[in-house]
């Protein structure tokens, strides 16, 4: 327990506690825009380009009031550089053949480098060096340092509570936001501004990496979490201080950089989150996939089902071929026998769509032979491709091949029952099989209005080459060619005797 | 209170250009209020411009635009705007009800909260779209025409006169389709003028009452029986050109 509570004994700690947790806070609800916006890489140039200002402006503080108030000189520097950083970065990008992150890394290499060189050249009178804005030093806060961080921390967070609305409206819909005279702009320079300001607050404790960090990986972390920008603001301010707490803990025990390890719990933090975040983590993921029932594994099924097969004769894993039962039985394909609960049969939309999966087989397997393939491989990519059963497709095939009522071996091919909701394809007269009833309900072409629409018919006979069908109608017998049974729209009445049931 | 008489949009020989390359060129039409029209016409043909001059974000060379006989900086309020669906990052951390709300943002200045008339006004808004029982959903996990939909009770919320829409029917399905135009139909009848940017030759007849073919020029504007002529679209669209699915490039 003392490794818990001596820490907080010592003044640094708890400053550095409270000073980082500042900072954090700050970070991730900027860092939420930051993330939303896609503005990351800005981010990152943008706390790098401030280097130079901030060696000038702390030059400059140093030469006009000799050791005193350069916390002023560098906000002002810091300032001055964001607004040269995020200017000229626009005004490269508009030049042809340089897109925005190119302009990005030529401009923040560029200033960081001048900034090396300054910081470099006058180090004796600048009490900053690389090394301190890398990674700064979380056990030396100063108290300047710390009211630094508290009043820009509730500046930045302070203006997006205000400010809500905007922030939010111009990141989600510029378009609408400018309509109701809201300037995207405008909003990008006030974001822009503000990382300038935390990374200034910031740099002393945590340094510029861990600024950049502090901004994106909590934001990033809540995302995951939530679907709601407020909850996602809350949870990435949580998850900051918790990134803190954790990381400063860390480099007591280990006697680690204090930057360094917040950053490191940080991380941490994140790949848990990945791993376990309910919607878009890792396992829900994997959870979700396994979960998933292949569509082919249903079709194979119900096939097997409607041929009255021994399951085992479908190649699919035990386990998988129980979760493909239960979602049948879920989607109401299939229906426990009345009596026998325990046995699954095919219920009646399922019987229909098995007809409809062993007619696009029966359908693709005659198409290859016609087409003079091997009856062997045309088998086999039948059996690939049933599961395209389109019915634009399969009509296609069946008018091609003469409406054939049995396939290659002799098996009956099932007819179609209904019309394709919404999509193209209608129930022509030529899709149906003997014995079915219908009604014309419209015309494809207007030399097929032989028949009254309405006029309910039975299909009589039809030849096996597709040269005739003959239907029966009140008025009596019609004959008619292949042309015309495939312009006329037909709608089939139910059957008087309902389907067998087929069992398991 | 709005003078019927007045047109709901009026341009007179606006011209428009980018970089030197004219996009508008002299474009003079009058809409009355209460109109559903249609805004068709090949790629690039100046038809974004043209919604964008009527909210005011595009600079003029020449010519007026006038809404309800003011100028565009003085009806900001009027006009509200559907965004195309590939715009919008639907996994923005928004719901639906949020979305709804954001139509009530231009009468709430930062110092204020919602009233409970702006709920009640967006509450009524969802229920006008029928997507009140979805509104703690966020909007990625809406099917695209509820989505569609949602931005459309947004307009409402916004209690706009002039409704933009950019190709609400591109790559909906048949049944948000027929949700979309009902949706056309009843802000017609709330007395709204809906403009519409769309692609379809087919389907324009049913949904606009007016149909404006423009090709950088005004190339036609009248109802869809006089407008959708072979000789006036294959001169819009050039070469020899019969009904044309643009979506889709297939001849149809």
């Amino acid at each position: 327990m003392n490794a818990f509570f001596e820490p907080w004994t010592h003044a640094y700690f708890v400053k550095a506690m409270v000073g980082g947790s500042i900072i954090a806070i700050a970070c991730a609800v900027l860092g939420c825009y930051i993330v939303l916006r896609k503005m990351a890489f800005i981010g990152d140039a943008m706390s790098h380009a401030l280097l130079p200002g901030v060696g000038i402006g702390y030059l400059v503080m140093n030469a006009l009031i000799p050791g005193g108030f350069t916390a002023g000189g560098l906000l002002l520097g810091a300032l001055i550089a964001a607004v040269i950083t995020s200017v000229s970065i626009s005004a490269l990008s508009r030049i042809q053949r340089i897109n925005e992150d190119a302009a990005i890394g030529i401009v923040y290499t560029g200033l960081f480098a001048s900034g090396v060189v300054i910081l470099t050249r006058y180090q004796q009178h600048i009490n900053i060096d690389l090394n301190h804005f890398f990674q700064g030093d979380v056990y030396g806060i100063s108290w300047e340092d710390m009211w630094l961080s508290a009043v820009i921390g509730s500046l930045v967070v302070g203006t997006i509570i205000l400010f809500y609305r905007y922030f939010t409206i111009v990141s989600f819909d510029p378009i609408m936001a400018r309509s109701i005279g809201l300037h995207a702009g405008f909003i990008h320079t006030s974001l822009t501004i503000m990382i300038a300001l935390i990374c200034v607050a910031g740099i002393s404790m945590v340094g510029v990496i861990m600024i950049v960090g502090l901004l994106i990986t909590p934001a990033a972390l809540a995302y995951l979490f939530t679907d709601r920008l407020p909850r996602m603001m809350i949870l990435a301010a949580a998850m900051g201080v918790l990134s803190v707490i954790t990381g400063l803990y860390f480099s007591e025990w280990i006697n680690a950089s204090g930057g360094g390890a917040i950053m490191f719990a940080g991380f941490a933090l994140f790949l848990i989150g990945l791993i376990v975040a309910p919607n878009h983590g890792l396992i829900a993921g994997w959870l979700r996939r396994r979960r998933l029932v292949p569509i082919t594994d249903i079709e194979d099924l119900l096939k097997a089902f409607y041929e009255k097969r021994d399951l085992e004769s479908v190649a699919i894993p035990v386990s998988r071929r129980h979760r493909a039962i239960r979602k049948m039985t879920m989607e109401g394909l299939l229906e426990p026998r009345v009596g026998k609960e325990r046995e699954r049969i095919l219920s009646r939309r399922g019987y229909d769509e098995a007809a409809h999966i062993l007619r696009s087989h029966q359908l693709w397997e005659h198409h290859f032979i016609e087409q003079g393939m091997d009856p062997h491989r045309a088998h086999e990519a039948a059996e690939t491709l049933e599961h395209l059963h389109d019915r634009m497709v399969l009509d296609r095939f069946d008018d091609e091949l003469g409406h054939p009522q049995t396939d290659t071996h002799g098996i009956p091919i099932p007819g179609e029952r209904e019309a394709d909701s919404d999509e193209y394809p209608d129930l022509t007269l030529s899709l149906l099989r003997p014995g079915d009833r219908g009604r014309v309900t419209g015309y494809l072409r207007d030399n097929a209005r032989c028949l009254p629409l309405r006029e309910p018919f039975l299909l009589e006979t039809r030849d096996e080459t597709g040269d005739f069908w003959q239907i029966m109608t009140s008025a009596g017998p019609i004959r008619l060619n292949h042309e015309q049974a495939d312009a006329l729209v037909v709608e089939r009445l139910p059957d008087t005797d309902p389907v067998s049931g087929i069992s398991v | 209170m709005i003078l019927t008489t007045v047109p709901a949009i009026a341009m007179e020989h606006l011209t428009v250009s980018y970089g030197g390359k004219p996009v508008l060129i002299d474009i003079s039409l009058n809409i009355p209020q209460g109109m559903v029209v249609g805004i068709m016409g090949p790629n690039g043909a100046g038809k974004s411009t043209l919604i964008k001059s009527i909210m005011g974000f595009v600079p003029r060379d020449f010519g007026t635009v006038r809404l309800f006989g003011k100028t565009v900086d003085n009806a900001r309020g009027h006009v509200a705007y559907v965004p195309q669906r590939g715009q919008i990052d639907w996994q923005f951390p928004v719901t639906v009800w949020d979305v709804v709300m954001m139509g009530r943002y231009q009468y709430t200045p930062w110092y204020r909260s919602f009233t409970s008339r702006d709920r009640h006004i967006a509450e009524q808004a969802l229920a006008d779209v029928r997507m009140d029982s979805f509104r703690n959903r966020q909007i990625g996990q809406l099917s695209g025409g509820q989505q569609q939909r949602v931005f459309m009770a947004r307009a409402l919320a916004q209690q706009a006169d002039i409704l933009l829409l950019d190709e609400p029917f591109a790559g909906v399905d048949a049944a948000t389709e027929r949700a979309i135009s009902a949706l056309l139909t009843a802000s017609k009848a709330q007395g709204k003028t809906v403009l519409v940017v769309h692609h379809d030759l087919e389907t324009a007849a049913e949904f606009f009452d007016r149909i404006i073919i423009v090709n950088r020029r005004l190339f036609a504007y009248g109802t869809p029986r006089d407008v959708l002529k072979d000789d006036l679209l294959a001169g819009v669209y050039g070469g020899a050109l019969r009904k044309i699915n643009w979506n889709t490039g297939a001849d149809t």
